[in-house]
């Protein structure tokens, strides 16, 4: 009786296991909560029909400025017609090419949605291993994609990352004055480019009305990159680092700037002050050339001393660039005008130690031939002043007119700012000499680098 | 008792069955199976090079086709087709006249890949062609490609020539050691430090050929196929070394012995071809 009853518990049990079996069989939850109510590959489509949708849906294209790397490199705008399915306009400000081009592209999936601009246009100058601003970044370009993954609207505009290195892009919907004004943006980058009338004094300079901080700007062109410096009280050195790329009216620049609780990005050009200018609350930031450096330091002081006591500059030991564009033209302008005599400007030097009566003397080297002129020397304000006097020698008397610009120059009115670069070092030549630069306050286009 | 348990698992089996019914059926693939829009430059290759070799010839963008690490890009649209036709005439029609139609369906890449600008490491040097195992061979500089220009097409045309033969190499070795006694020194890893005139004089007919046997092999077959013979001659009779003169001629012997036996082409042959090719495209 024991052995039925267990018989018929095994039954039992037997019987709700397969019950349980049954039950479980018919339960259609597999396991995954479904997240989603339509399909991976449904959703994909989707997303890709919304993306072509939207890329032709704006009639005059899509305007995006595009920083390949904000930690070394500026940025270019570059504007987007999506003809079709197939066939993409482009445009940009990169270089001075603003023909604008048809390629083909497609939006496909990778990481997620991708747009691929799949043959060459405008978007792949970025990309070109044979085209980099200088020999650091050879073989890398401009460090640029043309692949942009899609991460949706952000109201009216479209968010990408780029495929190498997922860098933001936005796309704004283009207007049609908008293809025209490239050619503007690519001028504007111009005014942040010296020549032989800018002050070689270029600077950021960021001030509340009471307070002003001024940095020496450091503006690679090439790259479009400032690495902006000051020195702060305690002496420290602070340094910024951001890309600019130009748009119509001014520049942008990425990452913002961001010093004393204010932000920087979008800079407007003043044509009159030359210089860009942003505010952000009671605050001003404004790039540009200004007439007096970020600091003035105390190197002057070393003029006439046994280190300092002969300051020359000869066209052969070759270029530096830190002897401005201005001063170029200005020994240009005297070569011009010492022709007729049958010379040629060969270089120069400004002997600091005083005389017996107490002048100093600038010489000037043609042919071979000094002419000799002398000044009365002072520092004050951190500056150089020299007086000019007079012709020193006969060379100097039959030639004072011709070389009139090189002894204004020296006898600016504001006085010279005087600073020490280390040994000299030019194109051709290095020497263990003290180097250093002369400006003239008066005239700030004009900065000669020489040796001692 | 017995038929009623039969009964009641019968019961229960036709239970779990129907449980697992359901009322789907199969639809349509979600997949976009749509035939994709072929431009007149897709038709032309797919009638030249897929249908009748089995070779995809890539010139649109496909990352997974370059290495992440290299700043490169496809090519302008229009400097495709006259790329591809200068290979077509001067490699593959070549081939296929003097190794027989079907040489190439059978040893051949699978893929040619065009890229658009020139491929500068950041060592400086340029790169001018890859092969991937054989597989895929991919052309640089395919937006400077002027086929009127002779040197530019044949340094262009060079880089399948310099390839192929890898191919050719990978499906019928050759023999390596015998070929490397014919100049056993003078390979270098740093062949780019290197000059052409200064390598003919040690034996070798370019710099590249330097860097390993296998290379000098196919530099060998690369100059051949890119000269006619009276050039190539001129070449080789412009070296002064009389040693260096005589191992070029050894080297080109042996290879022209490794087509002869192992594919049945006349290297000569298929030399006067290619050079006949290589005018037709200059001059049409």
């Amino acid at each position: 009786m024991k052995n039925i009853k267990y018989i018929i518990n095994y039954k039992i049990a037997g019987l709700l296991l397969i019950l349980m079996a049954i039950f479980y069989s018919c339960d259609t939850n597999e396991g995954a909560e479904e997240l989603f109510d339509d399909s991976v590959t449904t959703r994909y489509n989707d997303q890709e029909a919304e993306l072509r949708d939207l890329l032709k849906s704006s009639p005059e294209g899509w305007r995006t400025t595009y920083f390949t790397d904000n930690t070394q490199l500026g940025g270019y705008t570059f504007i987007f017609k999506f003809e079709d399915d197939k066939n993409v306009k482009m445009s940009s400000d990169f270089d001075g090419n603003f023909d604008v081009k048809t390629s083909e592209y497609d939006v496909i999936i990778g990481s997620t949605t991708k747009l691929s601009f799949v043959t060459k246009n405008e978007i792949h100058k970025l990309s070109d291993s044979n085209n980099s601003p200088d020999a650091t970044l050879r073989g890398k370009g401009y460090k640029g994609d043309f692949e942009f993954l899609y991460y949706g609207k952000d109201g009216d505009d479209l968010i990408f990352r780029t495929n190498r290195d997922f860098i933001e892009l936005r796309f704004t919907k283009a207007v049609k004055e908008d293809w025209g004004k490239l050619e503007d943006s690519k001028e504007m980058r111009n005014n942040l480019v010296s020549n032989a009338t800018t002050s070689v004094f270029k600077l950021l300079v960021v001030s509340d009305g009471t307070k002003e901080t001024r940095y020496n700007f450091n503006y690679n062109e090439a790259r479009l990159y400032a690495n902006p410096s000051y020195i702060d009280a305690l002496g420290n050195e602070n340094e910024l680092g951001f890309g600019i790329a130009a748009t119509p009216t001014g520049l942008l620049v990425d990452p913002a700037i961001e010093i004393d609780g204010a932000t920087f990005v979008e800079f407007t050009y003043d044509e009159t002050k030359k210089q860009f200018i942003s505010n952000s609350g009671s605050q001003t930031a404004a790039i540009g050339f200004f007439d007096e450096p970020a600091f003035i330091t105390s190197d002057v002081q070393n003029i006439g001393t046994p280190k300092s006591e002969n300051f020359r500059y000869f066209l052969s030991w070759g270029v530096n660039s830190l002897t401005s564009s201005g001063f170029n033209s200005l020994i240009e302008d005297i070569n011009t005008a010492v022709a007729l005599y049958g010379f040629e400007f060969r270089g120069l030097q400004f002997s600091s130690v005083p005389r017996t009566d107490g002048t100093v003397r600038v010489w000037v080297n043609l042919s071979g031939n000094w002419l000799s002129y002398s000044y009365t020397s002072e520092i004050k304000e951190g500056k150089l002043f020299l007086t000019y006097v007079e012709p020193a020698n006969g060379n100097g008397v039959t030639l004072e007119d011709a070389v009139r610009p090189l002894l204004n120059f020296f006898g600016s009115t504001k006085g010279l700012y005087y600073t020490e670069e280390g040994s000299f070092k030019t194109n051709t030549n290095r020497y263990s000499n003290l180097s250093g630069t002369l400006t003239s306050a008066e005239s700030p286009n004009l900065r000669v680098y020489g040796l001692w | 008792m017995k038929k009623i348990q039969l009964g009641f698992f019968f019961l229960i089996g036709l239970l779990l069955f129907s449980s697992c019914q359901r009322e789907e059926s199969v639809e349509n693939s979600e997949i976009n199976t749509e035939t994709p829009q072929l431009t007149s430059l897709d038709k032309w290759i797919r009638e030249n090079y897929t249908k009748p070799y089995n070779i995809e010839a890539i010139y649109k963008w496909n990352e997974n086709s370059s290495a992440a690490n290299r700043y490169l890009h496809p090519p302008i649209v229009d400097s495709v087709l006259p790329a591809l036709k200068a290979v077509k005439k001067i490699w593959l029609d070549s081939y296929s006249e003097v190794g027989g139609a079907d040489f190439i369906k059978k040893i051949a890449p699978r893929e040619l890949q065009l890229i658009g600008g020139i491929n500068l490491n950041p060592s400086g040097t340029i790169t001018l062609g890859l092969a991937e195992g054989g597989k895929r061979i991919t052309f640089f500089n395919t937006d400077f490609l002027n086929v009127k220009n002779k040197s530019n097409l044949i340094r262009f045309v060079s880089t399948i020539q310099h390839e192929y033969c890898h191919i050719l190499n990978q499906t019928v070795p050759f023999d390596e050691a015998a070929y490397q006694l014919i100049t056993p020194v003078g390979y270098t890893a740093q062949w780019f430090n290197e000059d052409v005139s200064s390598s003919r004089e040690l034996g070798f007919i370019t710099d590249y050929s330097r860097a390993s046997v296998t290379e000098d092999f196919a530099e060998m077959v690369n100059i051949m196929l890119s000269n006619n013979n009276e050039d190539y001659n001129a070449i080789i009779d412009a070296i002064s070394s009389e040693e260096a003169r005589a191992s070029i001629r050894k080297k080109e012997a042996l290879i022209a012995e490794y087509y002869k036996s192992n594919f049945n082409i006349d290297l000569y042959e298929l030399q006067a071809v290619a050079a006949r090719n290589t005018l037709e495209v200059l001059n049409n």
